[in-house]
């Protein structure tokens, strides 16, 4: 299961998922897809994707906070749904985020972003 | 017919094999079943130097298992989980193939049967090639639109037209290590960092008054004895055939300073 089809697969069984994707954000390039995407468009949630996390990695206030912090996650809320955009720690040279998109009924903010982490350590190593 | 139409027929076919590419810089592009399975050009880092850069895995590691059944050893001694290795190598492929299928991509010639041995991690269809090399070519002309700087050795201004600025970290690894020297593909190989962020990311910059340029080296001038003959009447096609000798004039190009000008005016508006 630590594949990236494996972890789209687990994030998916998360409470309220309705779709899961991996964005690489140096471009816009979706990577892969499980489940519904917003807009049912892939190329375009990819896009927005990148977008949004530039405008947040290129905003020194956000992007340079002191002691060895870094971005880990943005949350969007929209009245229909959560978007977590959890960013890869990946070790080497790569720029990717897993989006999640979460029912706003059924879905649950904290358990998914405790969820999230811990799928995404065990895809890191 | 075009090279990406020639990949395109190849990858529909279901073609395995190695699609070697000629011209500058070169490579070479591993097809498994019409999927793109790998990719290597010459100026780029490929997986093993992402990996032993980042320090993930070791040199020694690398050297040790880089044969046949890499991907195997890799992932089943450890060294990495099988999501790393798909994304190292899914981003290595799409980042040469980017570069072996630019501008200067002389001919294909196919070998089929050909492999790699970490051609069958993760296969990207065509179609999705197709965009993201697309993707990437306008978000470098969106950046700043001469190529130029890709291959100039960059070095940082000293005094910033700015009072306070904001770097990611490819950026501030880009400004650490321009030498004047080094063009941002050197760069990329020496970091051990994507050759397109890399890229992108110099552009940036020099967008951004931070890295500049030297002055361009334009061929010497033409001796004056062939200007004079310039003038003599023509032997050749006749002016405005398609074979007509077509007037360059390098020295009209518009300089880095200008474009920068340009640029600033029209973000004003």
């Amino acid at each position: 299961m630590r594949d990236i089809d494996g972890l789209l697969r687990q994030a998916m069984t998360i409470n309220g998922a309705r779709g899961a994707s991996l964005i690489d954000y140096t471009t816009g390039l979706p990577v892969d897809t499980v489940g519904a995407v917003p807009g049912n468009s892939p190329e375009a949630t990819a896009a927005g994707t990148a977008e949004l996390m530039h405008a947040m990695l290129d905003t020194a206030a956000f992007a340079s906070a002191p002691g060895g912090d870094d971005l880990e996650d943005i949350v969007v809320t929209a009245a229909s749904g959560y978007h977590v955009f959890h960013c890869l720690p990946v070790r080497f040279d790569s720029r990717l985020v897993l989006h999640l998109w979460l029912d706003r009924e059924t879905g649950n903010i904290a358990l998914t972003r405790r969820r999230l982490r811990l799928l995404i350590e065990e895809l890191v190593g | 017919m075009g090279l990406l139409e020639e990949l395109a027929q190849l990858c529909t076919s279901g073609a395995t094999g190695a699609a070697h590419l000629a011209g500058r810089p070169g490579g070479t592009l591993y097809l498994v079943a019409g999927l793109l399975g790998y990719a290597t050009c010459p100026a780029v880092p490929g997986v093993g130097r992402l990996l032993t850069a980042s320090g993930r895995i070791s040199s020694e590691t690398w050297d040790a298992v880089s044969g046949p059944g890499a991907a195997e050893e890799l992932t089943g001694g450890g060294h990495l989980t099988p999501g790393e290795l798909q994304l190292c190598v899914r981003s290595a492929t799409i980042d040469a193939a980017y570069f072996v299928l630019g501008p200067g991509a002389g001919p294909l010639g196919f070998v089929p049967e050909s492999r790699h041995p970490l051609d069958n991690v993760l296969g990207t269809p065509f179609p999705v090639l197709e965009r993201e090399l697309a993707r990437r070519s306008s978000l470098l002309a969106e950046a700043w639109p001469d190529p130029a700087v890709d291959s100039a050795p960059l070095v940082p201004v000293s005094r910033i037209p700015h009072r306070r600025v904001t770097l990611t970290d490819v950026q501030w690894e880009l400004v650490a290590n321009a030498d004047g020297r080094r063009s941002p593909l050197d760069l990329a190989c020496r970091l051990g960092r994507s050759a397109f962020a890399v890229t992108l990311d110099a552009r940036r910059l020099v967008a951004a008054g931070l890295l500049s340029a030297p002055p361009r080296a334009y061929p010497p001038a033409a001796p004056v004895a062939a200007l004079l003959a310039d003038e003599l009447p023509r032997r050749g096609p006749m002016p405005g055939s398609p074979w007509a000798r077509r007037d360059v004039r390098p020295a009209e190009a518009p300089s880095t300073d200008v474009l920068l000008r340009v640029r600033a005016a029209l973000g004003k508006l």
